[in-house]
């Protein structure tokens, strides 16, 4: 008979990330060093070389200057590294890390909440992971450990959420002793076209703004750089401009096209391989091509759950899903995930496991008082609108009838608003459908609900009508313009139903 | 034939709920905030006025070419009439002010253009504070503030109560939430 020596508990011992990590730590400072002075080494490496006369002393200088701070990360990049430590003792996960200032980071087991996976291209390449926890204590606690071998990363995962889970299946009440933990109930996945008309009908105009934003960023840090006169490009190519309408057209032409190939790679990438699979207590999702991710999201963290349809997607039937939940910080944070949705069944399936009512048809639901579209054609068509745009018009012609344009586009979207809305409640909590050009489905739980805000202004005070908000931990849901008396009812009802049956909220 | 009954059935009920019979809020009477908290807004208020009353005095006579400026008329006029407005609007604002302590939750009412009823279940507060400022202080005013999950900032707080009222509040509602947290 052989005396065979105990197996050592997983993680139980300090251990390390893989030295793959000193690479990625690496490469995270430089960028890090680069995103902030990308002006100054720009600078370095074009205006030093330009004068030959200056260039030997200052050229110099400024070689020190930078491999004094390489080496400087070189160390803190090793230090980092071998002082960061992580194991699993009584009961808790403890990260080690520091040189100078040491931290050490505790989070009891059962506090897990989800632990997740993320696989940007280096980790790929390097065929590692970075693993972050999610907990459920109210002190803001965010660990993260770099690199781990992938399988290593999966072992831990595994481990952890077996343990914060044995200790939840104590508690949990609604669950069937019949579904095992991490069963698989329902998996989907995103095909390659799907995804290619999921990125095709994004919301391009989204897209265009912020290319412009960004521009115009990077047009200002080039402008300090090299000190360019902006004024004097301006005018040079505007009067390049005045020669030709055909320039001009193509020039827009030429955005547009940008905007729409970059709103399409941004979908590529993030969306690629999406997969969602539905476990018996939370959905395991993961996605992205240059920053692969693998999230959880148990099903009690979720407060609100929304999809929605663009004007274009909506022909389609394409919704993407926003699950509105909790995040690392119980008080603090919030958390939206959106996920790409491309039939019916799979909404249903999703919302079932939030709301159990069925999703309510439309036509069936409850309008909002006509006040809504009469209040944003008073102000902003009248009010707004015409009455300065008219008198306008005598001094600035075309920039006034730019403005009555937009006020008249915020009156005509009120109106659609208006006109689509619908809402309805059940024992569970309240549906809402929206949108004007495109569309919306919003559910909320009573149970989910923080605090309660009825709001009046004087118009709807003189309508009779009011705005019901309800707030909870992952947002906020607006109910506007309904009839003053039912939304006290609505609020006397919902607030019965959250503190009669006293449920929990996550 | 026997009854078939099933073992849940025996401690689940599902009564209907009149929802006349509904506690309304609707029937909550409103209590009003101190008096002495009027005056402690008019002196913030007044304090406010006086910092720029100072800083355009500075500029008229420090900075050249300021009292050239219309600018600087302008703007201190337009700033003058923000403060009144404000000076104004805390009068009419503090008459439609009021809280109410419900055993299930607590009701504060505020706002002037825009009024707003807030209604919180104690089920759902987080942690109670009491705070007060330096003018509140010398007035012996305090006011209490509930935090919820997810609410990045106090954006629950009663103000305008005595100090010695708003720790009676803290007590209250701090006891009350040992009873009325949610069910595992």
């Amino acid at each position: 008979m052989t005396n065979s020596p105990m197996p050592e508990p997983l993680f139980s011992s300090p251990q390390r990330q893989s030295p793959a990590a000193l690479f990625i730590i690496l490469v995270k400072t430089v960028s890090l060093f680069a995103k902030i002075f990308w002006p100054a080494l720009l600078v370095f490496l074009f205006r030093s070389t330009g004068k030959s006369g200056e260039h030997s002393n200052k050229g110099d200088k400024y070689i020190y200057i930078l491999l004094a701070f390489s080496a400087i990360t070189l160390i803190a990049t090793v230090i980092k590294y071998f002082f960061h430590r992580f194991y699993i003792s009584e009961g808790s996960f403890i990260v080690k890390s520091g040189w100078l200032n040491k931290k050490i980071t505790s989070i009891p087991l059962q506090n897990i909440t989800a632990v997740h996976l993320e696989q940007h291209i280096l980790h790929r390449i390097l065929n590692v992971a970075k693993v972050s926890l999610d907990s459920a204590g109210s002190d803001k606690v965010e660990v993260s450990i770099d690199a781990l071998s992938l399988k290593k990363a999966n072992e831990l995962k595994q481990f952890l959420l077996q343990n914060s889970n044995q200790t939840k299946a104590n508690e949990a009440t609604n669950l069937h002793d019949n579904q095992a933990f991490e069963a698989v109930i329902n998996q989907s996945k995103l095909s390659f076209k799907e995804l290619l008309v999921l990125s095709l009908t994004a919301n391009h105009i989204e897209a265009f703004f912020i290319l412009l934003a960004l521009s115009f960023n990077v047009w200002g840090d080039l402008q300090r750089v090299f000190k360019l006169d902006e004024s004097k490009w301006i005018d040079e190519h505007a009067a390049l401009l005045k020669s030709s309408v055909a320039l001009a057209a193509g020039l827009i032409f030429l955005v547009a096209i940008v905007s729409v190939v970059y709103s399409f790679i941004r979908i590529v990438l993030r969306f690629f391989d999406f997969t969602i699979t539905t476990e018996s207590n939370g959905w395991k999702m993961a996605y992205g091509l240059t920053n692969h991710q693998q999230i959880f999201l148990p099903f009690p963290k979720v407060q609100i759950m929304q999809w929605s349809s663009n004007f274009v997607r909506r022909k389609f039937n394409i919704w993407i899903m926003h699950f509105m939940s909790t995040g690392y910080s119980e008080l603090k944070k919030k958390q939206k995930i959106h996920i790409p949705i491309v039939s019916v069944g799979q909404i249903e399936n999703l919302a079932a496991k939030y709301q159990q009512t069925a999703i309510f048809k439309p036509e069936s639901g409850h309008r909002i008082d006509r006040s809504y579209w009469i209040r944003g054609l008073i102000y902003a068509g009248i009010i707004l609108g015409l009455i300065p745009g008219i008198a306008a018009f005598f001094w600035i012609k075309s920039l006034a009838i730019v403005w009555v344009i937009v006020m008249a586009y915020i009156v005509v979207h009120r109106m659609y608003v208006y006109r689509y809305f619908r809402w309805q409640t059940n024992d569970e909590g309240l549906q809402m459908y929206s949108g004007a050009w495109g569309r919306k489905f919003t559910l909320l739980k009573w149970s989910k609900i923080q605090q309660i805000h009825l709001t009046q202004n004087l118009f709807q005070k003189s309508r009779k009508v009011a705005t019901l908000h309800f707030l909870t931990a992952g947002g906020e849901v607006e109910l506007p313009y309904i009839p003053l008396q039912v939304a006290k009812l609505l609020v006397d009802r919902s607030l019965y139903l959250v503190e009669s049956k006293n449920e929990k909220w996550m | 034939m026997p009854k078939r009954t099933y073992f849940y059935c025996m401690e689940f009920t599902n009564h209907q709920i009149e929802t006349e019979s509904l506690p309304s809020i609707t029937e909550v009477q409103l209590e009003p905030l101190e008096a002495a908290y009027l005056t402690t807004q008019r002196i913030a208020v007044g304090l406010g006025t006086l910092c720029i009353i100072i800083a355009a005095a500075i500029l008229y006579v420090f900075v050249d070419n300021a009292s050239d400026s219309p600018a600087l008329y302008i703007s201190f006029g337009c700033l003058m009439l923000v403060m009144m407005v404000l000076y104004i609007g805390n009068l009419i604002s503090f008459r439609k002010k009021g809280y109410a302590l419900r055993e299930k939750d607590v009701l504060y009412r505020s706002g002037w253009l825009v009024q707003r009823t807030r209604i919180l279940p104690l089920n759902r507060v987080q942690h109670v504070s009491v705070q007060s400022g330096p003018i509140e202080r010398r007035f012996g005013l305090g006011s209490v503030s509930l935090y919820t999950a997810g609410s990045e900032n106090a954006d629950f707080s009663i103000k305008g109560l005595k100090e010695e009222k708003a720790h009676q509040i803290k007590e209250w509602i701090t006891n009350q939430l040992y009873d009325q947290q949610p069910n595992a």
